[in-house]
């Protein structure tokens, strides 16, 4: 067997060194170790989150940013401009975003947790910062790519609903100090559903369009379809935010039941790829993106009944749980789970080493074991939170700390496969 | 030169053609992902496709080659007068290193 050469030909461009989205991938992992062990360590505090500084609110933070935003950034930088064919302006830009970003959420994030107001907002700052690069380098790519329309669409979109969310973060900081917010628990029920449903989730949804084809290799959604599910998702969001924002019971109502319908498009549309892809089989990931999508549609319906006044305490808590912990969470580790050894591969082929197959590193038995247990953790921790009893949120955060950390595992395990394998050197390029 | 063959187009309706001896996809027009990812996949796959597959593309398609190591197939590549890629890809000899996912 031969192997290929070095992959030149503009494909460097696009193909970044790899410790750019890797090290976003880390922080990811440590973060996700970080908000499991967090939540074990202070139960009370997740089964009764209420909002307010202390290890309830550093958690949900180690996951939004920590978890979630980290490895967007990760993601972005490199799969967009593979997909597109549109190389970013600056690597060097992402690096320093990387700079402000990681220890700036790692600052945030302790600063929540011990309630230093002076923490988080140094924190808070360096984490704009490093989003400010982000949100510039990614909306340039997204514009020159304006042809790729789903991505471009979605990805504009959230890009907007990140800068939204970032200054609705900033006020509610510096009210921490001052007060000065009338409104504080809806400002910070407004700020969740746009940087949850809307940086976030209008993001998973516009590099759906182009994962899961790929992943499955099937064709893609139709450009109509799309259109409507990017209708509805924005349009459920405006109308949800308002709602919870001015407290208009149908407003918000509106809002989920369009998010709803949104989310029933979309998913027809991935089920669809999945059923009629040439990949049957793809494994654990296939799982953790279904019950992903599972906990959409539940956390949209739990939505609804809240706005509609059936819950009182644990519904906004269950809301909250199921759309970060439920959908974004585990969508996010069925697609690293495939993205990795994909991403691997192909940066070893970069290299001009004789390239690992991607299969060779996903050990099924790592990826059974972390989705059993993150299973766990999310039925303990979502019943905990519903009886508000300490003892299976703590549980559950056992569960989920054994799962990030074989999760780790299987990362530094790419990682140590690709940077440990001998270098055959060949080219195959004929000018 | 390349001709048009006898063949059920790949991704829909991208045409598969003859080209030196070999069934050959031009995928120069075709930029939406993953569509030629799937067009090449699903050449390839076929039963009666042969040992070799040449591709003209415009752009190096860098998530194509994990794909082709699973499936057991080898690539060349050089650039067309236009500017774009020519892959010459091969089936190993050997076959699939293993079960593709």
């Amino acid at each position: 067997m031969s192997f290929p050469g070095t992959v030149l030909m503009g494909a460097q461009a696009r193909l970044l060194d790899p410790t750019i989205p890797y090290r976003y991938f880390a922080a990811a992992l440590g973060f996700h170790i970080l908000l499991w062990a967090l939540i074990a360590a202070f139960p009370d505090d997740a089964a009764v989150f209420a909002g307010g500084s202390g290890p309830g609110l550093a958690a949900l933070h180690s996951l939004t940013l920590g978890v979630l935003t980290a490895t967007a950034m990760g993601a972005a930088f490199q799969m967009l401009p593979v997909a597109t064919g549109t190389p970013l302006r600056s690597t060097r830009a992402a690096r320093v975003a990387s700079w402000f970003f990681i220890p700036g959420t790692g600052l945030l994030v302790w600063g929540m947790a011990v309630a230093e107001h002076l923490l988080m907002a140094l924190g808070g700052f360096a984490v704009a910062l490093g989003l400010g690069i982000f949100l510039v380098l990614i909306a340039e790519v997204l514009w020159r790519a304006r042809a790729f329309e789903p991505l471009s669409r979605f990805g504009l979109t959230a890009l907007a609903a990140l800068l939204v969310g970032v200054a609705l973060g900033f006020v509610l900081i510096i009210d921490h100090d001052h007060g000065f917010l009338d409104e504080r628990a809806r400002t910070a029920a407004v700020h969740l559903i746009v940087a949850g449903f809307g940086f976030m989730g209008l993001l998973a949804l516009g590099f759906s369009h182009v994962l899961v084809p790929l992943f499955a290799l099937a064709q893609g959604v139709p450009a109509g379809e799309s259109r409507a599910t990017f209708a509805l998702s924005a349009l459920g969001l405006v109308a949800g935010g308002a709602g919870v924002y001015h407290g208009v019971s149908f407003l918000a109502a509106g809002g989920a039941l369009l998010g709803l319908l949104g989310a029933a498009l979309h998913l027809r549309g991935m089920a669809r790829c999945l059923a009629t892809g040439m990949r049957k089989n793809l494994g654990v990931s296939a799982l953790l993106l279904r019950a992903g999508w599972g906990f959409l549609v539940t956390s949209l319906v739990v939505g609804l009944v809240t706005a509609l006044g059936f819950f009182e305490m644990q519904g906004p808590r269950l809301f909250a749980f199921l759309a970060l912990f439920g959908w974004l969470l585990t969508f996010l580790l069925g697609v690293l789970q495939r993205i990795l050894p994909f991403l691997g591969s192909m940066n070893a082929t970069g290299a001009g080493t004789r390239p690992p197959r991607p299969s060779e590193l996903a050990p099924e038995g790592l990826l059974h074991a972390h989705a059993l247990l993150h299973a766990l953790a999310l039925v303990l921790v979502g019943t905990g939170i519903g009886l508000e009893a300490a003892l299976p949120v703590r549980l559950g955060g056992f569960a989920g700390l054994v799962g990030a950390v074989i999760y780790a595992g299987f990362a530094l395990r790419i990682w140590w496969l690709i940077h440990g394998r001998p270098r055959v050197t060949t080219n195959q390029e004929r000018p | 030169m390349s001709e048009t063959v006898k063949r059920a187009p790949v991704a829909g309706d991208i045409p598969v053609l003859w080209e030196s001896g070999a069934l050959c996809l031009d995928l120069r027009g075709i930029d939406t992902p993953p569509k030629p990812l799937v067009a090449i996949v699903e050449l390839i796959e076929r039963a009666d496709t042969g040992d070799t597959v040449r591709v003209l593309i415009a752009r190096d398609p860098i998530n194509l080659y994990p794909e082709l190591l699973e499936r057991g197939w080898s690539w060349t590549k050089e650039r067309a007068e236009d500017g774009s890629l020519r892959l010459t890809l091969t089936r190993d000899a050997s076959g699939p290193p293993g079960p593709g996912r």
